[in-house]
């Protein structure tokens, strides 16, 4: 992808970015600073970037890893590696953007993913390489962690 | 606050983005520019299409090696070194093609010598060294200065080597360090080498790159000092011109491929589509290789081969020639090629000819031209900011085309020309609620969804839209060859 063409395509998704990077790093001004990093390594890699209709998922992967690097650095990360295996009470008593960013990483991925970037379960699944039915399976847990299942009637 | 309203609190803020984020792709980019200044700092220059060179046919009778050497000149055996891993660099100096400039400057305790020069009629390399009196970490981002304006055309790239020490060293970074040189490379798209470049070299420190942020603040350097080179008039030589002429078909679209033009360090090829297609060639990659299959330039990026940070300054070339066809080059010998091989087209990527299609919003008499399939206009006023709102329905089948639909509109220009950013929001989750916990969901049954546009701090009367994403793209498991013979 060349570089003109790359900014264009960032300029359009450098909004749903600054919401992952949030949900992520708890503040706008990290926020802020991990957007700008994941937007200079995607120049940086823009090149080995040939399938163009992959930008937005392949970004967003760039954005995540970004964001759990300097997580870990500052060792800030508290997310639990694994859920507990008796009910998820503790998760009950934090408000929802703190309980977002305690779940286990591959729960938290697919929760802003689905939920916050809006993406479909193809893009979240070939972002996070794992299969749709993995998506789908770790999409009901999160929702059942987060007691967010309450949108399951939004329509009604 | 039960989890219902939170999700939407957040949701809300969210939405409420700081004024940094509008910034953030500008910043990004200069902060690459600044960081690429080491191999690629590049010039950015709106790409148009300037006659180019017109090529003596003559050249083609001429014994290759007559036309391109430029005679016995002492070859230092750290200039070997140097360039023991650009095999066409290499095949240059094995053949002596190399221009002793031996020129020294100080300034203020700094010293540049400019030794060596590989240069053919598109691309000059120049192998230099660079000294203090007080730092040793120091570094060059060049810039051309032209002596008469538009000499170097309207797209070309100056670039030196980059050995900043947190960066794992490519293959050529490491020869350049073993050799004691680094490397300025010079690529000019449309226009032909000038008689004299003028180089001004602006000396830096690494350490201070380091410590320079991301934010918009210009580099400071350290010292400037201005290196005029005179080239060897054996080196105006045009390029060896193959002529092509050929049709072939890339997945049902016909391409004619012009011809293929052979420089002493790089190979060009000139492509187009049929021009009674709406599709363009935007850009396309190939590789070459001899009858014997020994590959002598390029990538087949379709069978995975990645380019490296070692790439050549060739690899950026991509222009439209005086005939309409687009141009891209590779890193090769002219050494090698004064016999019949083979280009394979690998990747080809088509856009509409002319540019994406455009609709018209016009606020005075509220409607909308020139919309894209299946998209209606339901409402235009302005809302409780003072900004104008649109509302669109969609027609779609599924949601997978759904979310293509919508990432169809992107940048908006006035008149074509500058750019306002749009605000889009679409309610289309709504309908996929009643799936998001089922263990398979099914792909909802929607057959129109709502889009929503936010245009801020507008005065025109009339703005159009992009119709984001026209393009074709495509990658050739089964490269197309075509064979290049020997002019005699």
């Amino acid at each position: 992808m060349e570089v003109k063409e790359f900014a264009k395509s960032a300029e359009k998704v450098k909004t749903q970015l600054y919401k992952t990077a949030y949900l992520y790093m708890g503040n706008e001004a990290d926020a802020i600073e991990m957007v700008d990093e994941s937007i200079y390594k995607g120049f940086c890699a823009s090149k080995k970037l040939r399938e163009r209709q992959f930008f937005k998922t392949w970004l967003t992967r760039i954005l995540i890893n970004t964001c759990n690097s300097e997580l870990k650095r500052r060792k800030r990360e508290v997310v639990l590696e694994k859920l507990p295996e008796s009910g998820y009470e503790e998760f009950d008593n934090l408000p929802l953007q703190e309980a977002i960013a305690k779940l286990p990483e591959k729960l938290k991925e697919i929760i802003i993913l689905r939920f916050f970037m809006g993406f479909t379960l193809e893009e979240t699944a070939e972002t996070l390489k794992v299969p749709r039915g993995t998506v789908t399976s770790r999409q009901k847990k999160a929702l059942e962690v987060l007691k967010l299942d309450f949108l399951k009637g939004e329509k009604e | 606050m039960n989890r219902k309203e939170e999700y939407q609190t957040l949701k809300e803020k969210l939405e409420k983005t700081p004024p940094a984020l509008n910034t953030a792709v500008k910043r990004a980019q200069k902060k690459y520019n600044q960081n690429r200044l080491k191999k690629y700092f590049m010039y950015p220059l709106s790409a148009a299409a300037v006659l180019l060179f017109v090529f003596g046919m003559v050249v083609n009778q001429l014994p290759f090696s007559a036309v391109y050497a430029m005679g016995k000149i002492p070859i230092v055996r750290e200039l070997t070194k140097a360039v023991a891993v650009s095999p066409a660099l290499k095949a240059a100096v094995d053949n002596e093609y190399v221009q002793v400039l031996n020129m020294t400057q100080q300034k203020n305790g700094y010293t540049i010598k400019f030794e060596y020069m590989i240069v053919d009629s598109k691309q000059a390399y120049i192998f230099y060294k660079l000294e203090g009196e007080k730092y040793k970490d120091l570094f060059i981002e060049p810039e051309m200065v032209e002596v008469k304006k538009g000499e170097l055309g309207k797209n070309y790239w100056v670039m030196a080597t980059y050995q900043y020490e947190d960066q794992e060293l490519t293959k050529e970074e490491k020869a350049l360090k073993r050799s004691g040189y680094e490397k300025i490379t010079l690529t000019l798209e449309d226009k032909d080498m000038p008689k004299e470049l003028t180089f001004k070299c602006n000396i830096g420190r690494y350490s201070d790159i380091k410590t320079r942020s991301s934010d918009d603040r210009a580099p400071q350097y350290l010292e400037t000092i201005t290196m005029k080179v005179k080239l060897d008039d054996s080196i105006q030589v045009a390029p060896k011109i193959r002529e092509i002429k050929q049709w072939v078909e890339v997945e049902g679209k016909r391409v004619f491929v012009d011809k293929v033009a052979v420089y002493p360090t790089q190979i060009r090829v000139h492509i187009k589509a049929d021009p009674k297609s709406k599709m363009e060639v935007s850009s396309f990659s190939f590789f070459v290789e001899d009858d014997n299959g020994k590959r002598l330039g390029g990538k087949n990026f379709a069978n995975g081969e990645e380019s490296s940070r070692d790439f050549d300054g060739a690899e950026t070339v991509s222009y439209t020639d005086e005939n309409g066809c687009r141009v891209k080059a590779i890193a090769s010998s002219g050494y090698w090629h004064d016999i019949d091989f083979k280009v394979y087209i690998t990747t080809m990527h088509f856009d509409t000819r002319g540019g994406p299609p455009r609709a018209t919003i016009d606020f005075k008499n509220k409607t909308a031209a020139n919309l894209p399939k299946g998209v209606t206009m339901t409402q235009l006023e302005k809302n409780s900011d003072g900004n104008w709102e649109l509302k669109f329905k969609v027609k779609i089948k599924g949601y997978r085309e759904q979310n293509q639909v919508l990432t169809k509109w992107g940048s908006i220009n006035e008149d074509g020309k500058e750019e306002y950013e749009v605000e889009e929001k679409t309610r289309w989750e709504i309908e996929w609620w009643d799936n998001w916990s089922n263990d398979d969901p099914k792909q909802p049954e929607v057959d129109e969804i709502e889009m929503t546009m936010i245009i801020k701090n507008y005065k025109q009367n009339k703005i159009q839209l992009e119709h984001y994403e026209s393009f074709d793209y495509i990658m050739l498991d089964d490269p197309i060859g075509i064979a290049v013979k020997k002019v005699m």
